[in-house]
C-alpha cells in the first residue's frame, strides 16, 4: 500500500511537534519528571535518574529524525515504540489500581485513565503509518499550504483532547 | 487538483480549525466552572432560634381549630417523626411550585409536613388548601408561628428532628434547596455553607 506523501508529512510534523513539546517540559522540569517516573514504580530506583535524563533527549532525537525523509523510517519506529512503552507503563499502573499518579504528560498534573491509554495507542499507530511506503509525486505550493493547515488541525485537536480528558477526570473524581 | 477544489478544501480546513478552537474554549470554560461552582443549597439565615435548640411548648391551632404540636411538645414528640414546617402564602408563586415537591418529599423521607402561613383572609387560605390538595396536612394560619422562627421571605422551611430539636432552616426556592435541608439533617452538616467551611472549601466568614 502506497501512502500519499502529504499524509506522511502531516503525521511526521505533528508527531515531531508533540515530541518536542513533551521533551521540553521533561527537560525544563527534570526533577519533577524524575518523581513522576519513580511514581510509576516500574524501573528499579537506581535506573530512574538516568532514564529521566535520557528519555527527553531520545524524544528530541525522534522528533528531529521524523522531520527528514531519510531518517523518518527509524524515527517513526522508535516513536511508536516509545508511545507503546508509555501506554504499557500506564496500563500496568492502571491494572495495579494506582490510577491517581500523575501521568507526566504535561505541565498540568493529570491522573491516569483509559482515555490516555487510548490516546497513546492512536498516536502509536500514527507513528507506525510512517513506516508504510510513500508514493512519489511532485509537491507544490498548495501541498505546503495544506500541510501547514492540517498540522495545525492535528495539533489543536490534540490539545482539545487533552482539555476534554482533563475535564473527564475532574468530573469522575467527584463521584 | 482544480483551483475550485483546492479553495473549498482550504475553506473547510479553516472551518474545522475554528470549530476545534470553539471546543477547546468550551472545554476550558467547563473546567473553570467546575472548580468555581460549588453545589447550591438552601440559604441559611441567622435570625430566629439557633440550630440544635429544642422547640418546646409550642402548640398552635390550625385553620380548623385543631391544635398542632410542634417540636418537643406533647404528641409531636411521641410520634417519633421529624417535622418539616413549610411557610407558604396563597400569593406566592414559588410556593405553589414547591408544595407538591414538599408533599412527595414528606412521603419519601417519612417526615410529617406542616404548612404555615401568616395572617390574611381565612377563606383565601381555605381555597388555597382545596386547590393545592392540602386537606391531609395541618395548615396553620398564625402570626406567632412565623415570628417564632423569624421567617422573612417565603417559601421558608424549618426542619425539626424527632427529638424536637431544630435541625435546619432556610429560604427554599427549589426542590434541591428543600432536599438539602433533609440531607443536612441526615449528614450532620448544618448547611451547605457549613459543609464548605468544615471541608475546607471555604474560609470561615466573620459574622
Amino acid at each position: 500500500m502506497m501512502i500519499d506523501p502529504l499524509i506522511t508529512i502531516v503525521i511526521a510534523t505533528s508527531l515531531a511537534l508533540l515530541f518536542l513539546l513533551s521533551a521540553r517540559h521533561k527537560i525544563s522540569a527534570r526533577r519533577r519528571f524524575e518523581a513522576q517516573l519513580a511514581a510509576y514504580r516500574i524501573l528499579p530506583e537506581s535506573l530512574v535518574s538516568p532514564a529521566a535524563r535520557v528519555l527527553p533527549w531520545l524524544e528530541v532525537a525522534v522528533a528531529i529524525s521524523m522531520l527528514f525523509a531519510t531518517t523518518r523510517l527509524v524515527g517513526g519506529l522508535v516513536a511508536a515504540l516509545l508511545l507503546a512503552m508509555y501506554a504499557l507503563a500506564m496500563g500496568i499502573n492502571l491494572h495495579r489500581g494506582r490510577s491517581q499518579i500523575d501521568c507526566g504528560c504535561g505541565d498540568t498534573p493529570q491522573a491516569l485513565s483509559g482515555l490516555l491509554l487510548l490516546r497513546n495507542l492512536v498516536l502509536a499507530s500514527g507513528a507506525l503509518l510512517l513506516v508504510a511506503p510513500v508514493a512519489t509525486r511532485p509537491l507544490g505550493m498548495l501541498d505546503m499550504l495544506f500541510a501547514i493547515l492540517f498540522v495545525a488541525a492535528c495539533s489543536f485537536s490534540y490539545s482539545m483532547f487533552e482539555q476534554l480528558s482533563r475535564n473527564h477526570t475532574l468530573l469522575t473524581d467527584k463521584e | 487538483m482544480s483551483n475550485a477544489l483546492a479553495a473549498t478544501l482550504i475553506l473547510l480546513t479553516l472551518v474545522v480549525l475554528a470549530l476545534i478552537f470553539a471546543v477547546i474554549a468550551l472545554a476550558r470554560q467547563i473546567g473553570i466552572l467546575h472548580t468555581r461552582l460549588s453545589p447550591a443549597g438552601a440559604l441559611m439565615t441567622t435570625a430566629g432560634p439557633k440550630l440544635g435548640e429544642k422547640i418546646t411548648n409550642m402548640s398552635i391551632p390550625d385553620i380548623h381549630g385543631t391544635p398542632v404540636d410542634i417540636g418537643a411538645t406533647g404528641n409531636a414528640l411521641s410520634a417519633g417523626k421529624s417535622q418539616l414546617l413549610l411557610f407558604v402564602s396563597p400569593s406566592c408563586p414559588i410556593c405553589k411550585e414547591l408544595v407538591p415537591t414538599a408533599k412527595s418529599m414528606a412521603q419519601s423521607d417519612n417526615v410529617s409536613l406542616i404548612f404555615g402561613s401568616d395572617g390574611g383572609q381565612a377563606d383565601t387560605h381555605l381555597k388555597y388548601i382545596e386547590k393545592m390538595n392540602l386537606q391531609n396536612y395541618p395548615y396553620i394560619v398564625s402570626l406567632e408561628l412565623g415570628m417564632r422562627f423569624e421567617v422573612g421571605k417565603l417559601p421558608y422551611a424549618v426542619l425539626i428532628d424527632e427529638t424536637g430539636a431544630l435541625r435546619s432552616k432556610g429560604l427554599v426556592n427549589s426542590r434541591e434547596h428543600l432536599e438539602s435541608l433533609v440531607t443536612a439533617m441526615q449528614s450532620g452538616y448544618d448547611s451547605i455553607q457549613d459543609y464548605l467551611v468544615k471541608e475546607g472549601h471555604l474560609e470561615e466568614q466573620a459574622s
